[in-house]
């Protein structure tokens, strides 16, 4: 088993089933983790920042950074690897109220509201979100089975279960 | 097993958000079906077969509180499931539409994976039977 | 109740409103006094956006809110409730966009108002300009967002305003 650990402001996607992506002190930053289930692919994106056009330069050496850079290539590497979007299983977490740089407390939220009109605009439903709050999380996806983990600063490890209810024929 | 759905809101906008959410809900649509207030959604279920209606509250004619009493009270339509989707946010209200007969209530502002979950949820039995 | 009352409650809703549909954060607000200190000949700023709306709330408090903003900020707020990008959108698309977040806004406050049973909103009616209310009980927000400057303007029915 290969244990891929996914720093600030970077992705990793796999169709390798003994692997495992984690990312860990995610405070006001976002993870989103893909995984589709018939493909076996498997991404986490951690981003730290709304949007690009704050540092234009910063977006071409380090697109992962932001949500509006990061999300669009997470999703293209897993389309690449065989994931199709209509199977996507996709998840959040992260976005604390954390105080930043700047003293202020609102980059969380900026950030999941970022991704949120992300998604809407790109007609990606998040079936499972865990945000806000005040503290760090960890969290960690297996690439063969989809299942994630998550651990909030302060309290045990659980699984996120992921309800899909696929009504109708798809 | 595809299904009809009425979207009745007198906010076009509101009506195209909500057709969005269905869309990305995965769920397979025989027809979309719309109605600006309760009278248009009303001769809209005379005419067609409706698995889900979903309405707001605030509408010019027949408001969403008299759709629903006339929808149950109607032998042919009061099995359907309701769902009102509306501004008004008080507990008042939305125990006053589920004691009127709502399966669901969502309060504007949404999330449109809730509005989607709740859609979800009462679309969940079977669909679609004919006689 | 006075206008004044719906301080904290029109930028609460408002903020909810805009994040959990517009996905725009509000940066900062300021309250505009209608009767500001500094004198009577220059009584309240008139009003010229592209889009306004007015429609009225009739319950156990009755009045009239009404909401502006320039053109660019509300083709964006369209784009991002639609979820289409702005040069796809008509002036009357947007227009029907603002005109549901003028009803939207006005109906999380109506609702969220104290022992409130019931209420009806009139449907939200565009206006060319926020009208000059200065001798009516009135809250005027302006809310300061990453999509733009969105005014909003709320008027209790029944008080005068005692100077």
């Amino acid at each position: 088993m290969a244990t891929h650990v996914i720093g600030i402001g970077d992705c990793k996607v796999s169709k390798d089933p003994s692997d495992v992506l984690v990312t860990h002190a995610l405070g006001s930053c976002i993870a989103v983790l893909i995984h589709d289930p018939v493909a076996k692919v498997a991404g986490l994106l951690h981003y730290m920042l709304p949007e690009s056009n704050l540092d234009v330069d910063k977006a071409i050496k380090r697109p992962f950074v932001f949500a509006d850079t990061g999300i669009p290539l997470l999703f293209q590497s897993a389309y690449q690897l065989g994931a199709v979007k209509s199977r996507l299983v996709v998840m959040a977490a992260g976005g604390a109220q954390m105080l930043d740089s700047n003293g202020t407390f609102n980059i969380g939220k900026r950030n999941h509201l970022a991704m949120r009109k992300i998604f809407w605009k790109a007609g990606v439903m998040v079936h499972k979100e865990e945000v806000g709050g005040s503290s760090s999380r960890t969290v960690r996806i297996d690439v063969a089975s989809g299942r994630v983990q998550l651990r909030t600063a302060g309290e045990t490890e659980h699984d996120v279960e992921i309800h899909l209810r696929r009504i109708g024929a798809f | 097993m595809a299904f009809n759905i009425l979207i009745v809101d007198d906010s076009p906008a509101m009506r195209r958000v909500v057709r969005r959410v269905v869309d990305l809900s995965g769920v397979e649509v025989g027809k979309y079906l719309e109605a600006g207030d309760g009278r248009q959604a009303l001769d809209v279920l005379r005419a067609e077969w409706v698995d889900l209606i979903m309405t707001d509250i605030n509408m010019p004619e027949m408001d969403g509180e008299e759709l629903l009493l006339a929808v149950r009270q109607d032998a042919m339509l009061s099995s359907i499931p309701v769902l009102v989707v509306s501004t008004d946010q008080s507990e008042t209200r939305i125990k006053q539409m589920m004691s009127f007969g709502a399966d669901g209530y969502i309060s504007k502002p949404f999330m449109p994976e809730r509005l989607s979950e709740e859609m979800q949820r009462l679309l969940g039995g079977v669909p679609n039977e004919s006689f | 109740m006075k206008a004044s009352d719906f301080t904290v409650l029109v930028p609460d809703c408002c903020s909810d409103v805009l994040e959990a549909m517009y996905f725009t954060s509000v940066l900062e607000v300021t309250r505009e006094d209608a009767f500001p200190e500094r004198g009577g000949t220059e009584g309240m700023p008139s009003f010229q956006a592209e889009y306004a709306f007015s429609l009225n709330f009739r319950g156990d408090v009755s009045g009239r809110f009404g909401l502006s903003l320039s053109g660019p900020a509300a083709r964006c707020l369209a784009s991002n409730f639609l979820g289409e990008e702005d040069s796809n959108l008509s002036i009357h698309e947007v227009g029907e966009v603002i005109g549901e977040l003028a009803n939207m806004l006005c109906g999380s406050v109506a609702s969220r108002i104290e022992g409130e049973r019931k209420f009806v909103l009139s449907h939200p009616e565009p206006i060319a300009l926020l009208p000059d209310v200065r001798t009516e009980d009135v809250l005027i927000s302006k809310f300061d967002t990453d999509s733009g400057l969105i005014t909003t303007r709320i008027v209790v029915e029944g008080t005068t305003c005692n100077r």
